[in-house]
């Protein structure tokens, strides 16, 4: 893996207008991968992040939160009103050089900033806008209020979430926002590869619900091609490809494949589940309470990592559910350089988390710490050619 | 489909891409690939079923002679690619997969790491052929480490990156959440460090290779609760529909078979607009519930009183009118709403692909994109190739091989196009599944949708 100098991005100029979790993890995924990424900010408070629990330490603290500290290393921050005519021409200034601008304000926002894709494409045709939303920028669910729990709700995937008898359940933590910036990561690189070859900007739209609907695989297939609507499970079977009670915490227990079943009972130690009636996903299904209550039984008597190991050794496939403390201290993510120590003025050394693949000859590197709060708006105001009276004037006006 | 759509305006014209994988997270992404305008060629065994094949769900239920070719799922993630089938444990189908390489940009798998090497198809043996291969390996853990050779998949990954345990009700077990979560995580990272690859390659002319961790890219969606272990010997535990700064934020049960709404109250205001929307019951003057930590400290209560206002009420009129009052709400969709939705059917999301008529499967809806270029107009550009389909035209025509070449392959069974040795596949055991709450009541319109 060769250092940030060598990031395929590198002389991508990007400027992150997001905020909380899935405009600024798109813009990070950039910022990753060598571009050079300008964080803007509002004045005082920052993006809504740094209020976002949990902070280094315990106590809330601007500085000090890790959602903002993990989504925003390898970025620069600059303070900027934008609901002032002198920010709103900062921010055309910053554009006529940009390349790339993300944003995920709610969709009538950019517009009433004065910000609209016609405007910035005015300043610079070759600039690429992504707007992450959580129902794009088009429909009549466009002006709708969401978050991760309405995006959940709207997609589909909590109708399938959860037991039979009780609510329908999302996803843990706050998915919905890395969903999003990870999807908008994609037609934001085709956007740039268009930009390379052509000369042309585009504006990218990028639909948070849409891409929680793109992981249901099965559910839209059994409607279209069967008309079946899929629900959340009667909790049986659950001893078979969810979670399981081990003897230390819990697994999951799976193999897709009928030939292997043989050897799946024995690593998990229950000759009585031989019986060829619950080989098949069939008779998985036809016996899946007496599969529960004996296959319950046989995982419960073993060790959690003990029975992945060896489950996996022989070929089975098979999970052990993680906590954050496990994987924080995961042999396979210590091999594998996932984490990373970066130094921080104010929230200390800390452990973070990084790369979901590496590259042979360029990729992921941490160039930077995250950035305190406006720490580069004078770096950045005098390489926009701003004189230093010219930035105390700003400051004393709010500006930045 | 959009049968005049250039292909020539679109981001990844003039790119090839074969694919040689199998489940969801790779084919999925190079399914996305053929979206922005790539030429994917899909690696298709003939010797052996997708192991997903067996699981369906088949048009109307019928797996018939070539369930292989009609797997809702797989023509979903194959849609737009040319299929070659190709026996790769004969030395012939690997020098066709070798002059392959040698005429396309990418190539993306998904075997565990000693397959590609025993094959002589690892990076190091293919780049010898081809510099400027961008070459892209999906596997559960990485190609390091202790855990490189341990089979995964999404089902065993959503567990150990630590997924499930964050997942489920809050006073229940962990719990698997949706389906195959990891491998979409796999599958849109994927595409971006193939289309960061190619930024790169246009500019330095240099290819590389990707050692793509499904494990990683669920971690990394979990950073700050990872760090709080780190920072603060933090272990988060499941929240289930709460969030820690709002409530009311939960879904409650309306008219009807299981239908749910989704309210969510991020302030003050939003709260009093919902009082009102409810027009101001008794309990309102309750002081407790004024302000957001106490509707979060009593929020079973505000719970119980909204389940009273929601039952016997029509989700969606009830969705629309407090989104109107500025309030975040949403129905609870399941898949018939999907594939009835007007904002998605307005954005054409869910869009129509019309098979082939020997396939048997007609027109049917699939998954599009989440995104939208204003400079190209994205479709699927063609329905998943059937096993087989464009051997001839690949051989002959791309790698240059002749008709009589091709028919002598054909006769060796180096390339085939069906599974001779398949058991014959069984339908989906549709009672049991409904026995067992996997499916809800039948709909016969669905024709229509």
């Amino acid at each position: 893996m060769a250092a940030g100098s060598d990031g395929p991005l590198e002389g991508l100029k990007v400027l992150d207008l997001g905020h909380q979790i899935a405009g600024p993890y798109c813009a990070r995924l950039l910022a990753d991968q060598g571009a050079e990424v300008i964080k803007i900010e509002r004045p005082v408070t920052g993006d809504v992040s740094r209020a976002m629990a949990p902070f280094a330490g315990g106590e809330p603290h601007p500085e000090k939160s890790l959602t903002f500290l993990y989504l925003n290393y390898n970025k620069r921050s600059l303070t900027l009103d934008l609901k002032s005519e002198a920010g709103r021409k900062i921010l055309l200034e910053l554009a006529h050089d940009a390349d790339v601008l993300v944003e995920n304000f709610e969709p009538r926002v950019m517009a009433s900033l004065g910000l609209d894709f016609k405007t910035l494409s005015a300043v610079n045709p070759k600039l690429v806008v992504t707007s992450i939303s959580n129902f794009g920028q088009t429909g009549p669910r466009r002006d709708w209020r969401a978050n991760d729990l309405i995006d959940y709700a709207v997609s589909g995937v909590m109708s399938i979430s959860g037991y039979a008898q009780r609510e329908p359940v999302k996803h843990g933590y706050f998915q919905a926002g890395y969903v999003g910036g990870l999807a908008g990561s994609i037609p934001t690189m085709a956007a740039v590869l268009v930009q390379g070859a052509t000369g042309r900007g585009q504006h990218v739209d990028v639909a948070i619900s849409e891409a929680l609907t793109s992981t249901l695989l099965l559910t839209v297939p059994y409607y279209t091609y069967m008309g079946e609507t899929q629900t959340r499970r009667a909790p049986v079977g659950e001893a078979f490809g969810n979670c399981a009670r081990a003897r230390d915490g819990w697994v999951v227990a799976h193999s897709p494949r009928s030939g292997e079943w043989g050897d799946f009972c024995d690593v998990v130690g229950a000759p009585e589940l031989k019986d060829p009636k619950f080989a098949t996903a069939r008779g998985k299904i036809a016996n899946a309470a007496e599969l529960d209550e004996l296959l319950g039984a046989a995982l419960a008597r073993h060790e959690r990592f003990a029975l992945f190991e060896e489950a996996n050794r022989k070929k089975i496939l098979f999970g052990v559910v993680q906590t954050p403390e496990d994987l924080a201290n995961c042999a396979q993510l210590a091999e594998r350089h996932f984490f990373h120590e970066i130094d921080h003025p104010a929230a200390g050394r800390l452990r973070y988390p990084g790369q979901t693949f590496d590259a042979s000859e360029s990729g992921f590197a941490i160039s930077r710490r995250p950035p305190l709060l406006g720490e580069h708006t004078d770096e950045i105001l005098s390489e926009l050619g701003h004189s230093r009276q010219d930035i105390e004037r700003l400051r004393e006006l709010r500006v930045v | 489909m959009s049968g005049d759509m250039k292909v020539q305006d679109l981001p990844l014209a003039g790119v090839r891409v074969i694919d040689a994988s199998h489940v969801f997270a790779v084919p999925y992404a190079t399914g996305l690939l053929a979206d922005l305008g790539a030429e994917v060629i899909k690696i298709q065994a003939h010797t052996r079923m997708d192991v997903m094949a067996g699981h369906g769900p088949f048009p109307e239920n019928i797996p018939g002679e070539r369930a292989w070719d009609r797997v809702g799922s797989l023509n979903t993630v194959n849609r737009g690619k040319l299929g070659l089938s190709l026996d790769l444990t004969k030395p012939e189908a690997i020098e066709i997969f070798r002059r392959l390489v040698r005429v396309s940009d990418v190539l993306a798998e998904s075997f565990t790491p000693r397959v590609m090497k025993k094959l002589g198809l690892d990076y190091a043996a293919l780049r010898d052929i081809r510099p400027e291969l961008i070459m892209l390996s999906n596997t559960g853990y990485g190609h390091s480490g202790p855990w490189r050779e341990y089979g995964s998949v999404a089902t065993s990954l959503e567990a150990t990156s630590g997924m499930c345990w964050l997942s489920g009700y809050e006073d229940g077990p962990p719990s698997k959440i949706g389906q195959s979560y990891t491998d979409f995580l796999a599958c849109w990272n994927a595409v971006y460090a193939l289309l960061l690859s190619l930024h790169r390659r246009r500019r330095t002319g240099r290819g590389q290779w990707i050692d793509l961790s499904m494990y990683q890219t669920g971690a990394a969606t979990l950073g700050p609760v990872i760090m709080d272990y780190f920072a603060n010997g933090k272990v988060a535990g499941r929240m289930g529909n709460r969030n820690p700064d709002m409530a009311p934020h939960n879904v409650y049960r309306c008219a009807g078979e299981d239908r749910w709404i989704a309210i969510a109250v991020d302030s003050d205001e939003a709260w009093r607009a919902l009082i009102e929307a409810m027009r101001r019951p008794a309990w309102a003057g309750d002081t407790r519930l004024a302000d957001a930590r106490g509707r979060i400290q009593y929020s079973g209560l505000v719970d119980e009183h909204l389940s009273a206002w929601t039952a016997g009420q029509h989700a969606e009129a009830l969705a629309t009118r407090l989104q109107n009052a500025g309030i975040m709400a949403g129905v609870v969709e399941n898949g018939r709403d999907l594939l009835h939705d007007e904002q998605l059917r307005v954005r054409n999301f869910l869009e129509a692909v019309r098979h082939p008529p020997e396939a048997g499967i007609g027109e049917r809806r699939y998954i599009g994109r989440p995104w939208k270029l204003s400079g190209a107009a994205l479709a699927i550009t063609r329905p998943a190739p059937q096993l087989g389909e464009h051997n001839r035209e690949v051989l002959t025509k791309l790698l240059g091989y002749s008709d009589a070449e091709v028919d002598a392959m054909k006769k060796s069974q180096v390339i085939g196009n069906e599974i001779v040795t398949a058991n014959k596949v069984q339908p989906l055991h549709l009672e049991g599944m409904r026995r067992n709450h996997r499916i809800g009541q039948p709909d016969s319109d669905y024709r229509k949708a």
